[in-house]
């Protein structure tokens, strides 16, 4: 079983705002129930109750929902590749997979909270993402009625963890950032994001040093701010940021050329003629071709699309485009991927003013 | 040494609130009624009437077990929430059904901040009042 919604098709071609050096903008909202017991707490059958009030509210304001276990195997391998789901929530079969029809957004139900609701805009849009999943809020408490979220007027929104309590808003941008990795600079600039109280960490691989340079700035937890308050001081930062790495991209094609057209160049080499390829290397010539397109310098594949490859890079590749060349039985993960990269950027090429031979 | 409270001079203790620099001198009833020592079985007096969840267990673990553990446990939440310079009115988005009420009331107490701030001629403050009272309409509208 498969389930269609905007949260899980891939990032249609257009402009979206700072999509150059943003990846995307997520924004999510912690939810309990007024009268019951937080997940931790709630015996089988309270949760499966509550499992079922939740999700019948959810489906009739636009939600398709179904059990874990219902789902496709290479469906819940896209659904945490794009990070919408974490494989231990799809491995629990009970556990509710809930996505929107019409907006990209989805819910958790039952994880740390009764409800979690999520959305994301590609770009730096966190208006938009906030947008939506407040709407989808509203439109869930409108649709069941009886549903009345855990609230104090002191404290906010209750939360099962009691430091958490507040607005329980939680967001979170991808930033890519390779000019800023080449010159030597990003340490400095997100440790002036964690200094004003950002969490930064590797959003390719959430270990240390992020594979393509890609980097999640978040919020901590917002307490009793106005959402749009707080959400404001992550556009700033992330803005920042990206205005950052745009000078240093034009700085190092001023001052040393070489440095980055290699970048971009070994990319697209690599991706054209590698034959197998580990996820951490493809990530990095996944950058080199987004850094290369980005700035003009590649062309012949929309932004979107490179951004897609890496979601197809991230594990085994699970594409749902049937156009694609099937694997062989025996072909492993790496030379798949490889297979994937060289489909992908079989018309990528330098545009005329980088062209040397 | 008198208890602060009662003014009984049996067995004081001198206690350090969370989030506070100064100190209570209490009994030891006064204490056990305020939450800050467990009762003489040893067991700790303050627990949720809804799920039993207990403050020490909060404290050590730092769940509630239901939402009617937060009405139990406030000043204890909001002690952690000083703790972690995480303290202020919450201004956020407030549920449809409690939303007239609260937020007319928190606009209201934003008005006579704002109004104290300009007699007080605390122009920059009375601007940062001000853009607080914008976005909660804005958030509200």
């Amino acid at each position: 079983m498969r389930l269609n919604s905007p949260s899980i098709a891939p990032v249609s071609r257009g402009s979206y705002p700072e999509f150059d050096v943003v990846i995307r903008s997520t924004v999510s909202l912690d939810r309990n129930v007024e009268g019951m017991r937080f997940p931790h707490a709630l015996d089988d059958v309270q949760r499966r109750n509550l499992g079922l009030q939740l999700c019948a509210a959810l489906r009739v304001t636009g939600f398709v929902v179904a059990q874990s276990v219902e789902l496709a195997p290479s469906f819940k391998s896209a659904l945490a590749e794009r990070e919408l789901y974490s494989r231990p929530y799809l491995l629990d079969d009970t556990n509710t997979v809930a996505l929107s029809e019409r907006l990209p957004a989805w819910a958790t139900i039952n994880d740390s909270n009764h409800l979690s609701l999520h959305a994301f805009h590609p770009g730096l849009d966190t208006t938009a993402a906030w947008h939506d999943v407040s709407a989808s809020e509203d439109a869930l408490l409108a649709a069941s009625g009886a549903i009345h979220w855990a609230f104090d007027a002191d404290l906010g929104y209750v939360m099962s963890e009691a430091g958490f309590c507040g607005t329980a808003l939680a967001a979170s941008v991808i930033i890519h950032a390779p000019a800023l990795v080449i010159s030597g600079l990003a340490e400095t600039a997100f440790k002036r994001a964690m200094e004003a109280g950002f969490m930064v960490s590797g959003a390719y691989s959430g270990l240390g040093a992020s594979a393509g340079s890609l980097f999640e700035l978040s919020l901590p937890r917002a307490y009793h701010d106005p959402e749009r308050t707080t959400l404001a001081r992550l556009d700033a930062a992330a803005r920042a940021l990206a205005e950052y790495e745009r000078r240093a991209r034009e700085q190092l094609l001023h001052d040393s050329p070489w440095e980055i057209l290699d970048v971009m160049g070994r990319a697209l080499g690599s991706a054209q003629g590698a034959r197998m390829l580990a996820r951490d290397e493809a990530a990095d010539i996944v950058s080199g071709l987004r850094l290369g397109v980005a700035m003009g310098v590649l062309a012949g594949i929309d932004l979107a699309d490179v951004g897609e490859l890496w979601v197809s890079m991230r594990t085994k590749p699970s594409s749902t485009d049937s156009s694609e060349p099937q694997p062989a039985d025996n072909e492993p993960e790496t030379a798949i991927r490889a297979r994937v990269l060289r489909h992908a950027t079989a018309n990528v090429g330098f545009v005329e003013r980088y062209r040397d031979v | 040494m008198r208890c602060d409270v009662c003014g009984s001079s049996d067995q004081v203790f001198f206690i350090k609130p969370d989030g506070s620099d100064g100190e209570l001198h209490l009994c030891r009833a006064c204490a056990i009624e305020r939450g800050y020592m467990g009762d003489a079985a040893g067991q700790p007096v303050t627990a949720c009437p809804v799920c039993g969840m207990t403050i020490d267990r909060l404290r050590s673990g730092g769940k509630l077990g239901c939402p009617s553990c937060a009405v139990t446990f406030k000043p204890e939440i909001l002690a952690m929430q000083r703790r972690a310079s995480r303290a202020g009115r919450y201004e956020g988005k407030v549920p449809e059904d409690r939303h007239h009420g609260l937020a007319s009331q928190a606009l209201g107490a934003l008005n006579a901040e704002l109004e104290a701030a300009i007699q007080s001629e605390h122009f920059e403050e009375a601007a940062r009042i001000r853009d607080r009272i914008k976005a909660s309409r804005s958030l509200h509208s």
